[in-house]
């Protein structure tokens, strides 16, 4: 199925405005749909449905990666897999590469040796079906929001299809702010517009560049819940590339920590159908061996 | 607290003193005019502000004045679109392609140097004399700010604005055209102002070389004709078309700056 029709019935099947309301802040469903394969299959697709489309296949591998600048060895040997329909959270102090790989799989970076598979074909360069939502919003000042939402058709040379893009401005809850100028948004509507403009081009991929660090507490929050409830209904892969140890453990399936080894990766972590970060044990168990990978000493 | 109500007093003082400067200025200038044609003995003297309004005033009761102001506009217009249409797909592609860049930098920085005058006789030579050879003339002085400006806006584009374009399936030639070009548009824009500042100054000298037309014509003619008086009456409407061409300008880039 199409992201298209996923798209449409989405957006047909729940008023997103009331959806909104529900996830906002810290009602008690803030994580409710957090065991996304499971709990969330059944209102999404029906079994018949999914299982022709997600195949065994891993949507990425990284396979024998190695990436130098000059002196630096930043990554040597990396071996990594991205399962379809998979939610993979990159975490790492700064400066560990976590946005270097995250570039390399857009193909926004070449690695300087090994291979780079998206759905089985080699990662060239950079390609529309791995949409990437970069740090900053990067909106494009002399276009209107709407504008922006439908820069990627155009620049494949297609003529947007206007009703999918109200759709999208719906589904980040920007539809009241279409003919705006980007400069009027706020941080975090900025980076909902941004992510809308990524989905337009109905990626198979999304590749996220710690796209919240610059956003305040609250906003935040509301954005990561928002982040989850996308990929989920578009049944989308995400790599999400953070800092930030609660954001991983709340919304990756697993958390590949990223450090000075040789590699590159310090472990990862399967945080799969954890609860909410702050309040389970579970979580706190995860965050425990998370921090411990990172090398940080937790009685500190 | 009452530093306060002092500070905005003073401000708003300011802000009213602010205001009325421009005029003052002005009317500080036609002062030295009217002193300089006043104290001076001689033909200066036919240069006085009071004749010079006079002759203003007649020349714009005369249908066939507002001919030649048109016939400027005309040459002026002319010029300019040449210039655009020239400069503008030439700073796309020296800003856009290094390699044009190098090839080209050396020689646009050495025909930028040379006075569009000085096309002249070469221009007479090809066009003959007539609107040709001056439009000729005004577009090598016009063309440079435009190219210049245009691949410095280009060349200095965000990487970021076009690494997100790329990303999100663009090819080179649908990047130019809906990311590098508009986020190049207040360059462009300067260098447009710019050309069309050195546009109408040289529109002058280049109607008194090449036609029988024009405002350039018409302050020579008047010298011949020994109007005097008249030509400081057709500065003033030189100055006062440059400065709201360049108005227009000025409004359009406090528009699209980015």
């Amino acid at each position: 199925m199409s992201l298209r029709t996923r798209l449409k019935r989405v957006t047909g099947v729940q008023n997103p405005t009331k959806r909104q309301t529900d996830r906002d802040g810290m009602s008690p469903s803030h994580d409710a749909d957090r065991g996304r394969k499971t709990a969330s299959d059944s209102s999404r697709d029906s079994p018949t449905e999914t299982s022709p489309e997600r195949s065994e296949q891993p949507a990425v591998v990284v396979d024998t990666v190695s990436k130098r600048y000059e002196e630096t060895v930043v990554f040597e040997d990396l071996e990594l897999r991205v399962g379809d329909g998979e939610f993979l959270c990159l975490l790492g102090p700064s400066g560990c590469g976590k946005t270097t790989l995250l570039h390399m799989l857009a193909g926004i970076e070449s690695p300087t040796g090994g291979e780079i598979r998206a759905y089985g074909k080699p990662v060239t360069g950079p390609d529309y079906r791995r949409g990437v939502v970069f740090q900053k919003p990067l909106l494009y000042p002399w276009l209107s929001v709407r504008a922006n939402v439908a820069l990627g058709p155009r620049l494949r040379g297609e003529q947007p299809d206007y009703e999918r893009i109200e759709q999208l401005l719906d589904l980040v809850s920007l539809e009241d702010v279409g003919d705006a100028p980007p400069g009027s948004l706020s941080g975090g509507m900025a980076q909902r517009a941004s992510l809308a403009r990524t989905l337009a081009n109905e990626p198979e991929l999304l590749l996220f560049d710690e796209p919240f660090s610059a956003l305040d507490e609250l906003t935040k929050r509301t954005l990561q819940d928002e982040i989850r409830r996308i990929v989920d209904q578009l049944d989308l892969t995400a790599v999400f590339v953070t800092h930030d140890v609660e954001e991983a453990i709340y919304l990756g399936d697993r958390v590949v920590v990223l450090g000075t080894e040789e590699t590159g990766i310090a472990g990862i972590e399967s945080v799969e159908g954890a609860g909410r970060p702050h309040e389970q044990p579970d979580s706190l168990d995860h965050r425990r061996r998370i921090v411990n990978l990172l090398g940080v000493d937790n009685g500190a | 607290m009452d530093m306060s109500v002092r500070k905005t007093f003073t401000s708003e003082r300011r802000v009213d003193l602010d205001r009325f400067l421009p005029a003052i200025g002005l009317l500080v200038g036609i002062a030295l005019w009217t002193l300089v044609t006043t104290v001076t003995e001689g033909v200066i003297q036919q240069f006085h502000p009071v004749a010079s309004a006079d002759a203003l005033a007649r020349l714009l009761s005369e249908p066939s004045f507002y001919e030649h102001i048109w016939i400027s506009l005309y040459r002026f217009a002319l010029a300019l679109g040449l210039s655009i249409a020239i400069g503008l797909p030439i700073g796309v592609l020296v800003g856009f392609f290094t390699s044009a860049e190098r090839a080209t930098t050396l020689l646009f920085q050495f025909m930028r140097m040379i006075s569009p005058l000085a096309w002249f006789p070469i221009a007479i030579i090809i066009f003959g004399v007539g609107t040709g050879a001056a439009v000729f003339v005004m577009v090598m002085a016009g063309l440079w700010p435009i190219i210049l400006n245009t691949a410095h806006g280009i060349s200095t584009i965000e990487d970021d604005w076009t690494t997100v374009a790329e990303s999100l399936g663009g090819d080179t030639p649908r990047v130019i055209r809906y990311v590098v070009v508009p986020g190049a548009l207040p360059d462009m824009l300067t260098g447009l102002r710019l050309s069309v500042g050195i546009l109408w100054i040289i529109l002058v000298p280049a109607e008194m070389l090449g036609v029988n037309s024009g405002l350039g014509y018409y302050v020579l003619d008047a010298r011949d004709r020994f109007a005097y008086a008249e030509i400081p009456a057709v500065m003033i409407i030189i100055g006062i078309i440059g400065y709201s061409l360049d108005l227009v300008l000025r409004l359009l880039l406090k528009r699209w700056s980015w």
